[in-house]
């Protein structure tokens, strides 16, 4: 058990970071906002770590620097948005992440240029990640139970439903996106903190490409679907050369595209989504079953 | 426990002084140079079950929509138990306690039956900001099981108590439709608006809503009933008020509404003027 955990820290670590990001896609999608602003805010976490540990400030503090610019810049764009749904506010978001790479590119000396800025000596325990997945997947789990679980199904399904049951959709959502930016900025952190280096790609497209993926493939209507997507899409090139296949690297991009054909195609709600329906009719099935 | 207090005091101050529960001046709604609502205005009285006819068009959801707060209003002033809620949105209106259903069953098909409803009864708590309820971990289970309490004898009251496991999609139309009513029940609304809540649905099914919304009259409760159905309207009202072209023609009993020339003008087709 040890020895699979040494031999694979450096997977266990991108997991854990990972899915931090895939959890800020998901808290908007779940909210009804199509908004991929979390990985604008999973650079500018990078950034504030990198640029703090440059001055000498505590990693901590550095997380946190990350976290609250992150929050702060999500509540802007949800007032400058707020009127904005589905694939416009999704482009929306795509252009404020190019802004910010574009920003980070023109930083000067601040942000490193297009090399951005490596040696960050700030460094974090794989426990110390899942410590912080932990506490993070917690305060999911609280967000989408009850009653705050109920308001956010109707309001991202039924607006004029919410507002008739004294939902205030608006601030509901304002909230998620506030929430999506600060968990993508402490992503973000943390990633700075894993690999030693940030730098302009990380708001680029192919970050979007895959945050995105991770959600669809485990489904968006649950943290845990989140950290299934993660789990599974950051595994999978790793998994698919253990099993010994030589070259299947270069295949690699092919498995994936299939993948998230199948699953777009059968399992509209993720392998999550797809998981819990094959419980209920298993269980439906057992009930028939004694019931005959 | 603060809002609570302000509820109930506004209850008593209703009761005191017996002032209209809903009172329309001058209602109108304009879309695109189209007028939808022509100056309406009518009062309504706690505690009786109101009808809201008219042909095809002449306004009636249009009228739902504005007293709701879910369509615009373009001129005009709306009073509910005195206070002017004319400006406010739809959520506001709502959580004065003005609830609604609307001409297509709104359900959450991944919600069972006892969930949908216990929506309803998230309305005290909804009016918290996320952040409050989101951290409160230990009282929110209590709250969630009064929750749970307040949902399920909303269920009882529309006769749904044994299918609070179900989902929606497994129960027949009029019962979805009983759903959404108990739902609606849950958040102990002073003004309950229905729209068409038994448009498609059998005879017997009819008249099991109209029993329900009888009952529900008796005990109190305001309503105000959008209706093809004028058997209907007839069998369950008190006061009828019938809309034709954005505006009202007529108010009074079922009988003398629908004696009105005017509605039956409206009704049987006659051409208007010239």
């Amino acid at each position: 058990m040890l020895n699979f955990f040494s031999s694979n820290e450096i997977l266990l670590q991108t997991i854990a970071v990972f899915s931090l990001l895939a959890f800020s896609v998901q808290i908007s999608l779940r909210a009804g906002a199509f908004s991929l602003a979390g990985v604008g805010c999973w650079a500018i976490g990078g950034y504030s770590l990198a640029i703090s540990d440059r001055h000498d400030m505590h990693p901590v503090i550095g997380v946190l620097i990350g976290i609250v610019v992150s929050a702060i810049i999500s509540y802007l764009l949800a007032l400058l948005l707020v009127r904005l749904r589905g694939l416009y506010l999704g482009m929306a978001t795509i252009a404020f992440n190019q802004m910010v790479g574009i920003a980070l590119i023109h930083g000067g000396d601040f942000t490193g240029g297009e090399l951005g800025i490596y040696g960050i000596g700030a460094r974090i325990s794989t426990f110390q990640l899942f410590a912080v997945l932990a506490l993070v997947s917690f305060l999911l789990w609280a967000l989408e139970r009850g009653m705050l679980g109920r308001a956010y199904n109707i309001v991202r399904d039924d607006e004029p439903l919410a507002a008739s049951l004294g939902i205030d959709s608006e601030s509901m959502r304002r909230f998620a996106f506030v929430l999506s930016g600060a968990v993508g900025g402490l992503a973000g952190a943390l990633n700075a903190m894993m690999l030693g280096i940030v730098s302009p790609t990380d708001a680029d497209f192919p970050v979007i490409v895959i945050a995105l993926t991770m959600v669809i493939v485990g489904g968006y209507h649950s943290w845990l679907g989140a950290l299934i997507g993660a789990a599974l899409i950051q595994w999978l090139p790793i998994g698919l050369q253990s099993f010994g296949i030589e070259g299947m690297s270069e295949w690699w991009s092919v498995v994936y595209g299939l993948l998230i054909l199948f699953i777009a195609v059968y399992m509209p709600r993720g392998l999550l989504g797809g998981l819990q329906r094959l419980g209920s009719l298993m269980a439906r099935r057992h009930q028939d079953f004694r019931e005959a | 426990m603060h809002q609570v207090i302000e509820r109930d005091a506004n209850r008593e101050m209703i009761d005191m002084q017996s002032e209209p529960l809903l009172n329309v001046t001058d209602l109108t709604v304009n879309y695109d140079g189209v007028v939808a609502l022509d100056h309406v205005s009518l009062t309504a009285p706690a505690g009786q079950l109101y009808g809201l006819i008219g042909p095809n068009g002449s306004g009636k959801s249009t009228f739902l929509a504005a007293i709701s707060r879910h369509g615009k209003v373009t001129e005009g002033r709306l009073e509910f138990a005195g206070r002017d809620y004319t400006g406010e949105p739809a959520f506001v209106a709502a959580r004065l306690g003005i609830s609604r259903s609307f001409q297509t069953v709104r359900l959450q098909e991944d919600l069972s039956v006892l969930e949908n409803a216990m929506v309803g009864a998230d309305h005290h708590r909804i009016t918290r900001p996320v952040i409050f309820n989101w951290l409160r971990l230990v009282r929110n289970r209590r709250e969630e099981a009064e929750c749970r309490e307040t949902a399920l004898s909303a269920l009882e009251r529309v006769g749904l108590v044994d299918y609070k496991d179900q989902f929606p999609s497994s129960l027949s139309y009029g019962m979805q439709r009983r759903v959404e009513i108990a739902r609606c029940l849950a958040s102990d609304p002073k003004l309950l608006l229905l729209d068409e809540p038994t448009a498609g649905m059998s005879p017997a099914e009819t008249d099991d809503i109209s029993e329900l919304l009888m009952g529900l009259r008796d005990s109190g409760l305001t309503q105000i009933l959008v209706a093809h159905d004028l058997s209907m309207i007839h069998a369950v009202t008190d006061h009828v008020f019938a809309l034709n072209f954005g505006k009202l023609i007529a108010e009074g009993n079922s009988v003398d509404v629908a004696n009105d020339p005017d509605v039956r003008k409206a009704y049987i087709g006659v051409a208007d003027e010239e």
